[in-house]
């Protein structure tokens, strides 16, 4: 094993430990407070979830101009709801949607790291950042897809957008059969991450 | 055409539970938390972190097997964060040794 990649048997407390110890030095040296994390991590967990995408797709779906706009220029667009504010910071400038269509599904993921659009999906599942998936979703995102559970017909092109920086792509699922009448409060409560990701659709609430 | 290696199995939460919670400890919540932070604050622009975040995971994608060790993102994270301070001066080379032996 070389020192680089030797993990010793207590890495997990080993790497709290360090934590502990690099954030105690930062607060020491006064580059941030003790409740500077705290405030950031409270930002993200109360106010950058999927609601906020939830609600651009479902404002998409009810208003076709919207939807236009949205992929045209998404931070112009996004900025139109009444989303949390700072929605332009902690990257959303960089925000980019796809729509899906009768057509084409869209698969974001990011092979180099793990960028993902913040600020309208909230952080990243678990299984995004996993090595096999990054690597697979980019090689044979069809597969994957299916074993995920969705089969898309061979007639439907697929398109994978990696994520960079510069970036962050997020996915405009197809409506749903058996909405027609739905609000758009009542649509949004159906829209998933996942969808948004582009590794499944949104189920039609009459299944 | 080079025989090519089997595919690995998709990670257990790819197929099984599709609403994984983001983190696994409260260690990886923090450091999650100190890098945006200061990224938020000034200290050092989104994309350097970013860019030290790639240079971890790809040296331990570049490693064989037996070298690498099982996968753990959040120490790749707590990586590029440990290098960033540095690159920043946030943290002098010699108190993140310290830290790091300690």
């Amino acid at each position: 094993m070389t020192v680089q990649f030797g993990y010793p048997e207590d890495r997990e407390a080993r790497s709290a430990a360090r934590v502990r110890a690099l954030e105690a030095l930062l607060i020491e040296k006064g580059v941030i407070t003790d409740a500077t994390v705290d405030k950031v991590l409270g930002y993200f967990e109360a106010d950058m979830t999927p609601l906020n995408g939830a609600k651009i797709v479902a404002r998409a779906w009810t208003d076709a101009e919207f939807a236009e706009r949205l992929v045209k220029d998404t931070p112009a667009a996004v900025a139109e709801l009444d989303l949390p504010v700072g929605m332009d910071g902690a990257e959303g400038e960089h925000l980019q949607a796809v729509a899906n269509t009768p057509g084409v599904h869209n698969l974001v993921i990011c092979t180099l790291c793990s960028c993902f659009p913040w600020p309208v999906l909230g952080l990243p599942p678990y299984w995004y950042k996993d090595p096999t998936f990054r690597a697979r979703a980019a090689r044979e995102p069809r597969v994957v897809l299916k074993e995920t559970g969705l089969d898309l017909d061979p007639s439907v092109e697929l398109r994978v957008w990696d994520s960079s920086g510069h970036s962050r792509w997020f996915v405009v699922p197809q409506r749903p059969a058996g909405t027609d009448g739905m609000t758009e409060e009542q649509l949004a409560a159906l829209v998933t991450t996942e969808s948004m990701i582009g590794i499944a659709e949104v189920p039609s609430p009459a299944a | 055409m080079e025989a090519t290696a089997p595919t690995p199995p998709l990670h257990d939460t790819c197929v099984t539970d599709m609403n994984a919670p983001t983190f696994d400890a409260d260690w990886q919540r923090r450091a999650f938390g100190v890098a945006v932070a200061l990224s938020e604050f000034g200290h050092y622009p989104w994309d350097a972190f970013q860019q030290r975040l790639i240079d971890a995971i790809g040296a331990w994608e570049a490693a064989s097997a037996t070298e690498q060790g099982s996968w753990q993102y959040y120490e790749h994270w707590l990586a590029a964060l440990e290098r960033v301070l540095v690159d920043h001066d946030l943290v002098a080379e010699d108190e993140m040794r310290a830290l790091l032996g300690a």
